[in-house]
């Protein structure tokens, strides 16, 4: 590695990264804000049974859509990506991999190069460096802009949470079997539940409720009693039991009516109690609690980052539920996706780059490795639109590193597949040791 | 001066292309000389001095560089030569002084003194883009990269092309300023005028084979003259008859009053055959080293 060379190759492309990282992330962030008007009221959702038809299954995917849940976020954005982003961001790392080693032959500066004192595996090493950086670079800005976009999207939509019906019944039972979970999460138990249903407690008013009105309640009296009978229900009804006239005195309550007051109360505490065990025992009334907006439950459990994993992890839901909430995204997914993205240009670069040492001087390698992206971007569609109607296509797709990350990899749990990794991985490793290889023994020709 | 030759090849073959290349190339540069390495152009002189310098891979043979295996070793062994190519191609993009500072560089040279006198000395702007330097600035370029790093051995591959006369004269000054300090240059040209001016000793190389390597002395001494004469007016001589009288006489021309050629053999032979002949005028000198190129480039029988 030499860093005269790294650096002076760094700044050959910086430009060039400018631009083309610039158009990608900008592509992509201002697209994704097409996403609350593309989705309104879950409209991708009703389309749903669109996608049924097999060819309109087969044409979509060989756009790149993510059938399974295109109207969520995380589906709207695979989908997004597919059709153009990747497809730029691969034309960009072919025009540096084309022009890394063949520039120096075509406009003749080999010459001088190739005749200091660095050998031509250091000439190579740190070229390969400088592809690397910017694949690395353009990966990396390009995860962060789709966070930046995904969490702009989340904030400024104004698209209600959608959750279908049945991905609803889906959150309750699992709510429903892994209960002890959700209070953890919500710091829940039988002494602080008063905390949670303080509404709950307050209500062993309701015999008086509709008068508290016209009651001349001191607000700062009622907001303590309130907070009393919050802190711990259970000994706020025995208090009041135990001395009812001082609360009496304090509701206005007719003295002579004492004995209704008493049976109010006891009420009260028997519609607490009961609410009490159910809310522990029937999960639903807790649904039903956050039935606004689930990603209240979902998010509960992972403070820290918006991700939803653990909340997926712990309530043992389906790898990709989050795609089903449609303003829900995970980190995790985005990491692995964007991983994918570094993958396939990194493998895109190397055999750019291995087919320019093996293009003859003076021929156009810049052309030629834009064919390449396109011939594989083209097969892997074509694959997947066929494998629509004949899944065995799909494997002639697995010429094109475009189909290792492809819809196979977003369903079904946006998972990472480390035979896809080791196959961008090998490929990689591969192209650009042999290019090494031939790039140590080739004749400059000038 | 008698140590290890500081370039040197053995049997070198390289061949590319539609028959280009050369075969067996051997030659020897001892320390402390200028050599000289002339040839038309495609008979391989650039060949040799890209597979000398690793740009190319050789099919068979070897070179050696200071002593040791340069195909093995050559990134190492490079750090102690100058090259300045025939063709003058830079990054367009930089400023001379930024592609000057590049190379220093990669020498690992951190001290920039050298550049900026070498440049003066030749006139180089170095705040001038290189995409709009003339081809003898790009010479300038090319020397002083070649030098900026105080090299042991300089590779010139037709170094004066382009560089109009007073810049010559002062390359050869640094040249031999340079050889005086104990540099070697190995110098490759298709004009010869200059490799006679500079060089001890001379290679000829022909379609890819060394023809002839001797020094410069000997080549010019030993085999050939050129004379002129001057008849009296009223007397006139044929070609056939002056290449009767005197053999060794090569390539003659006969003009109304004179006739000027080449001769090769005994000097006294030349002289004793003038001697008898009614001449105004008569004048021989050293030949050019064109004509010595030339003949051996006519004269192929005499070369097998």
């Amino acid at each position: 590695m030499n860093l005269t060379i790294y650096s002076m190759e760094m700044r050959r492309n910086f430009r060039s990264f400018l631009i083309w990282t610039a158009s990608v992330c900008g592509i992509l962030f201002f697209g994704m804000l097409f996403y609350p008007v593309i989705n309104a009221d879950g409209l991708l959702v009703q389309l749903d049974p669109l996608f049924e038809n097999t060819m309109m299954k087969g044409l979509l995917s060989a756009f790149g859509a993510d059938i399974s849940s295109l109207g969520s976020l995380t589906g709207f954005y695979v989908t997004y990506n597919s059709i153009y982003n990747v497809l730029l961001a691969c034309i960009f790392v072919s025009t540096v991999a084309a022009n890394l080693l063949a520039k120096e032959e075509a406009e003749k500066t080999a010459e001088f190069l190739y005749t200091r004192p660095v050998s031509r595996r250091t000439v190579f090493i740190s070229k390969s460096a400088v592809l690397l950086t910017y694949v690395t670079a353009l990966s990396l800005l390009y995860f962060l802009t789709g966070i930046m976009a995904m969490e702009f999207v989340k904030k400024e939509s104004t698209t209600a949470l959608f959750v279908s019906p049945r991905n609803k019944a889906v959150l309750a039972d699992a709510i429903k079997t892994h209960s002890e979970v959700i209070y953890e999460a919500f710091d829940l138990d039988d002494e602080s539940f008063g905390k949670l249903a303080l509404s709950y407690a307050a209500g062993m008013l309701a015999g008086n409720r509709e008068k508290v009105d016209e009651m001349d309640l001191d607000p700062a009296a009622m907001s303590g009693l309130l907070e009393e009978a919050g802190k711990d229900p259970d000994r706020f009804f025995s208090a009041v039991l135990d001395n009812p006239d001082l609360y009496m005195s304090l509701f206005s309550f007719p003295q002579e009516r004492k004995e209704e007051f008493l049976d109010n109360v006891r009420k009260e505490m028997e519609e607490y109690k009961s609410m009490k065990e159910d809310f522990f025992q029937s999960p639903e009334l807790l649904l039903l609690f956050f039935d606004t907006d689930p990603s209240l439950i979902l998010d509960r459990f992972s403070e820290s980052e918006s991700s939803m994993d653990k909340a997926i992890e712990l309530l043992d839901l389906p790898g990709d539920f989050y795609s089903k909430i449609y303003k829900a995204y995970s980190v995790r997914v985005l990491l692995i996706l964007n991983l994918y993205i570094f993958l396939l240009l990194l493998s895109m670069g190397s055999l750019v780059l291995l087919m320019s040492l093996l293009v003859k001087r003076g021929r156009s390698v810049l052309g030629a490795s834009l064919g390449i992206v396109f011939f594989f971007y083209f097969i892997n569609s074509l694959s997947s639109a066929a494998s629509a109607l004949s899944p065995a296509v799909k494997l002639i797709g697995f010429v094109s590193p475009f189909t290792w990350m492809d819809s196979g990899f977003s369903a079904p749990s946006y998972g990472l597949r480390w035979w896809r990794v080791a196959l961008f991985l090998g490929t990689s490793v591969l192209s650009l040791l042999l290019s090494c290889r031939i790039f140590r023994k080739k004749d400059i020709l000038i | 001066m008698d140590s290890l030759p500081v370039l040197e090849t053995e049997n070198l073959t390289k061949f590319y292309g539609k028959a280009r290349g050369i075969s067996e190339v051997n030659l020897s540069v001892s320390k402390g000389e200028i050599f000289g390495f002339i040839g038309p152009n495609g008979a391989g002189k650039s060949t040799t001095i890209r597979t000398v310098l690793g740009l190319l891979f050789p099919d068979s043979g070897g070179v050696r560089l200071f002593g040791e295996n340069a195909l093995a070793r050559g990134d190492k062994l490079r750090r102690r030569i100058g090259f300045v190519p025939s063709e003058l191609n830079y990054y367009d993009g930089l400023k001379t002084g930024q592609l000057l500072d590049y190379s220093a560089r990669l020498f690992g040279i951190g001290d920039r003194s050298a550049i900026r006198e070498y440049s003066a000395r030749l006139d180089l702007d170095l705040n001038r883009s290189i995409k709009d330097l003339s081809l003898g600035n790009r010479k300038k370029v090319a020397i002083v990269q070649a030098l900026l790093h105080h090299p042991e051995l300089l590779i010139l591959d037709e170094p004066t092309s382009g560089l109009d006369p007073l810049m010559q004269s002062r390359f050869y000054e640094i040249l031999r300023e340079e050889q005086e300090h104990g540099a070697t240059v190995f110098f490759s040209s298709h004009t010869l005028s200059e490799v006679e001016r500079l060089c001890s000793r001379v290679a000829i190389i022909k379609e890819g084979r060394i023809i002839k390597t001797s020094g410069m002395d000997e080549l010019k001494q030993l085999y050939l003259k050129r004379f002129r004469i001057i008849f009296p007016r009223g007397t006139a001589f044929t070609v056939e008859e002056l290449e009767r009288k005197a053999p060794g006489i090569l390539q003659i021309s006969v003009s109304k009053r004179g006739a000027e050629g080449l001769y090769r053999g005994d000097v006294r032979d030349l002289m004793k055959y003038f001697s008898v002949l009614p001449l105004e005028d008569a004048v021989l000198e050293d030949p050019g080293l064109e004509e010595i190129f030339m003949h051996y480039y006519n004269g192929k029988e005499e070369i097998s």
